[in-house]
């Protein structure tokens, strides 16, 4: 980012999530070193968690979700194979494959961008290995993690690699009630590596990740096998005073979802998806003396195909493609111009405009919306585009940042071509509708900050306006596809929508003896045709104190949540009660001859507590009390 | 999965004309490829249709072609008259008459008229509803050919077998009266997830020998999956064309086991059948 006299108000926020590093993690907002990726993100106010079980929860930022959220893997699209939305990207990296999230409010595509940003080597001075071997196991759901990872840098080359494995069985809320259906095991490996030639730069990237035997306890269903490969080449170099940056990337998904470990089903179904991306990143950078340009330029084509077939007894089965071959061909380009005319002002301008090519490239899908009087015989194009306007201001203490941003977004392909996907939150079968047209969105977001020296606040505020919302409206001419269910909804651009909120960050006595955080966040919203916006999350407090003492780490988390009462019926949300949570953890690094060693115990729901949380499917309930240890064991130079 | 009804057979007995043309086509191309192998009319035909029946009688050559097997149901059968030579005879006539014969008694069955669909080839058509297969009786087609002037009667004894699943169904009226009425799925064989075209043929039973259709009834469908519970949407319900033949559109958005259910009313709105329903595999 720039200056760092600034005050961290900026579009674009990062959260340090520092995989599996051989060098020791302090307890940051009460981190600890068995949470998930997924769990880490969770540090940052603006992110939640949508949880359909225990494995793959799906970060939400600011109540947007889908397609309003551009999530990505080190710069890289990648779609989930789930028509059910099971499979977030982000389950398909492991924490040891990540080194930063960057959470950033002027994305081209959609109204906000994550990128989970993969750990990478440096080119040192001199030749160094780094090796690791971790193991971790918590006692609620007998969670054991076993991994080791290695890393190699040297002048002009480094090479690193993980490999993990994780097995969980189903864990127990505070209630004392065994959750059935949440147990998974993963497996992960990640290799990157990168040469340097001259001003060349080569990076090669690639992650195998594969969970499998993962309990959906928020769904009537579980998936047998989820699978990924990811792989990236990447190319970086000067062109004069320009710096050049050109990456292609392939990635593979594919779920299997799996009904044969329910106690009934009314039918046995094989629903099996898979998506494949292909892409190419490419961007320009040049620094002026106040002026620096950047200028994005993606080209990307997703293929996605889903099936459904159904097995009634003693009666042929019955196949229909829920997602039928569907292709996305997508250009984006975004350049970012940002001007420092002196050290009190930053101006930022982010123009984007994508173009997208949208076609159910097969016939048995063509005709399935026939059905519906749709003609898909052609592709549907779009365009869509956006306009970003921050600038900031600080003087002393304090700071203050205003963006102003307006555009639009074009409907997603489940949204467009989707067939009978069943949402168990709600119970409708949600038909795409091939004829939507884009969601419009305005913001306005204003941050204040004030910094002291060992202090520092900030506030946020925000609102979002929205056109043609993209939602669910119940079509009661179509028959309902899944046996017991509510009906059909049909995706539609409702109206007007908006939603308003509030961030305050507050860090106190930094470098002290007992570091404090505490972060309020609040949203609302409510759409016309919808009622309340659905994943909005009530008055939620988080307290987050750390501590060191002879060599020790302490850190505890607290976190408050109002009641939920403004559960949206029409998302098929609950209203949720209060609840109290608390996290805690304690490490210590031991330094042997040429090792070192981190141990850490942490605890987390210490008091027990039987809760939900507003974006829990289905009013699943969280893990009860818990209790990890975990070691790490680091060989080679260590800083 | 087959990948639905890509040959439409039915498609192609409608506009018969396009396959003259595709002849014309192919022997072009054979021309120009300077291939001895010529393409006939008949050999296009052969590739949608078999022959079913075949009889010389002095001269002439008469043949049966149909796209299916015939069943207890809509038939389409397609006649070819050949002379000594081998080449189709173009100006001629014919009659055909059905008769099922079961020993004491004998009825004919639903049919509709012969017409010429192919003059260049001298191609005629004509539709039967077989209301019984033949494991009740024998089924005969007496046809009578005019040509030069002269009259030649061929007798064809044709299989007709009941079909896994029925695409004809008979029913008393539910009005009261004593009337029988016999509704033939056309085209059924055709049908895969999607949009279908739908018509059904509707005839009543005036005595043993006459069957003739009912143009003035009201008929609504609905698709159906048992097992699942659901329908389909935008259907719409048939409206009578000519002949007994009312059309319209049925919808199937998936694979598997479906009824086709129908409810018939007759001109005065009064409800002649309404448990109808066609099982329709797909």
């Amino acid at each position: 980012m720039c200056s760092q006299v600034f005050l961290q108000i900026d579009t674009l926020e990062e959260v340090v999530i520092n995989g599996e590093r051989a060098d020791h993690t302090t307890y940051d907002r009460g981190q600890t070193d068995v949470a998930t990726t997924e769990q880490t993100a969770e540090r940052d106010p603006q992110l939640n968690l949508v949880c359909r079980g225990a494995y793959a929860q799906e970060v939400i930022y600011r109540g947007l979700s889908g397609a309003q959220v551009a999530t990505l893997v080190d710069g890289m699209r990648i779609y989930g194979a789930c028509t059910d939305k099971m499979d977030p990207v982000t389950s398909y990296v492991d924490r040891s494959n990540l080194s930063v999230l960057q959470s950033d409010q002027t994305a081209s595509i959609g109204f906000h961008a994550l990128n989970f940003k993969l750990e990478k080597g440096e080119f040192g001075v001199e030749r160094r290995w780094k090796s690791g071997v971790f193991s971790s196991y918590q006692i609620n759901n007998a969670q054991r993690r076993i991994g080791a990872n290695a890393v190699y840098e040297s002048k002009d080359f480094w090479w690193l690699a993980s490999a993990s494995h994780t097995e969980a069985n189903n864990y127990v809320a505070g209630s004392g009630q065994k959750i059935r259906y949440t147990q998974f095991t993963k497996q992960n490996l990640y290799s990157a590596s990168g040469w340097r030639r001259g001003k060349h730069e080569f990076t090669a990237t690639g992650i195998v990740d594969r969970a499998y035997d993962i309990g959906y306890a928020g769904l009537p269903m579980d998936v047998s096998s989820a699978t990924a490969v990811i792989t990236k080449l990447e190319h970086k170099t000067s062109l004069g005073k320009w710096k050049n940056l050109n990456s292609v990337y392939f990635n593979d998904v594919a779920h299997v979802m799996d009904d044969t470990k329910r106690d009934s089903v009314f039918m046995h179904m094989d629903m099996p998806g898979c998506s494949t991306t292909l892409g190419y990143h490419g961007q320009l950078q040049r620094v002026w003396n106040q002026w620096i340009l950047d200028v994005d330029f993606e080209l990307v084509r997703n293929r996605r195909f889903a099936e459904m077939t159904m097995y009634p007894v003693n009666e042929v089965e019955m196949y229909m493609q829920t997602w039928s071959v569907s292709v996305r061909e997508m250009t984006t380009l975004n350049p970012t111009l940002k001007y420092f005319p002196n050290d009190r002002w930053k101006f930022e301008i982010v123009p984007a405009i994508a173009y997208y090519n949208d076609q159910v490239k097969e016939e048995f899908g063509q005709k399935q919306f026939e059905v519906l009087g749709y003609d898909l015989t052609k592709g549907t194009t779009s365009l869509s585009k956006s306009l970003a306007l921050t600038s900031e201001y600080n003087l002393n203490k304090w700071g203050s940042a205003f963006t102003f941003a307006a555009g639009d977004r074009a409907p997603e392909l489940s949204e467009r071509f989707g067939f009978y996907l069943y949402n168990n939150q709600d119970g409708f079968d949600y038909m795409g509708n091939p004829l939507l047209s884009n969601e419009q969105f305005a913001r306005i977001n204003w941050s204040n900050g004030l910094k002291f020296e060992k202090h520092r606040v900030t506030w946020s505020k925000y609102v979002y306006f929205f056109d043609n919302y993209i939602f669910g409206v119940h079509n009661q001419v179509l028959w309902q596809m899944t046996p017991g269910g509510n009906g059909v909804k049909e995706y539609q651009n409702v109206g007007s929508a908006f939603i308003a909120g509030s961030e305050l960050e507050v860090s106190l006595f930094e470098q002290g003896l007992v570091p404090t955080q505490i972060t309020v966040a609040y949203r609302y919203g409510e759409g016309e045709n919808v009622g309340y916006l659905p994943q909005m999350m009530p008055l939620e407090v988080k307290l987050f104190n750390k501590a060191k003492w002879k060599g020790f780490d302490f850190g505890l988390t607290n976190v408050y949540s109002l009641r939920y009462t403004r559960a949206s019926q029409a998302f098929g949300e609950q209203n949720v009660p209060a609840y109290w949570m608390m996290n805690a953890a304690v490490s210590r690094k031991l330094t042997l001859k040429k090792s070192s060693l981190d141990i850490e115990i942490a605890g987390s729901n210490l008091l027990d507590n039987y809760y939900t949380t507003h974006l829990n499917w289905n009013g699943i309930p969280q893990m009860g009390r818990n209790v990890s240890l975990s070691l790490k064991w680091n060989f080679g130079a260590i800083e | 999965m087959a990948p639905c009804a890509l040959t439409h057979q039915k498609i192609i007995m409608k506009h018969i004309a396009i396959l003259g043309f595709a002849v014309g086509l192919l022997s072009l191309t054979a021309c120009k490829k300077e291939d001895p192998q010529v393409v006939t009319f008949e050999d296009v035909l052969l590739t949608h249709m078999d022959e079913i029946e075949s009889q010389s009688i002095g001269d002439y050559t008469l043949s049966i072609y149909s796209s299916n097997e015939l069943i207890v149901g809509y038939n389409e059968l397609n006649f070819l008259l050949k002379d000594a030579d081998g080449e189709f005879v173009t100006d001629y006539t014919m009659h055909a008459h059905p008769m099922m014969e079961m020993g004491m008694m004998m009825h004919t069955t639903p049919h509709g008229h012969t017409e010429m669909i192919e003059g260049e080839y001298g191609l005629y058509m004509t539709d039967y509803v077989f209301i019984m297969p033949s494991t009740a009786g024998t089924w005969s087609l007496e046809v009578t050919v005019e040509v030069d002037d002269e009259s030649v009667v061929y007798d064809f004894v044709l299989d007709v077998i009941e079909p896994e699943e029925a695409r004809m169904i008979s029913f008393m009226s539910k009005t009261g009266s004593e009337e029988k009425y016999f509704a033939a799925l056309v085209g059924a064989e055709n049908f895969g997830v999607g949009e279908n075209d739908f018509e059904i043929a509707i005839y009543q039973r005036e005595s043993m020998m006459s069957f003739p259709a009912v143009t003035d009834l009201t008929v609504e469908i609905e698709p159906w999956m048992p097992t699942m519970e659901h329908g389909s949407p935008n259907n719409v319900n048939p409206v009578h064309t000519m002949n007994g033949h009312y059309a319209g559109v049925a919808n199937f958005t998936m694979t598997g086991f479906w009824q086709l259910k129908l409810t018939i009313k007759n001109a005065d709105g009064e409800i002649v059948e309404e448990d109808l329903a066609f099982d329709i595999t797909l």
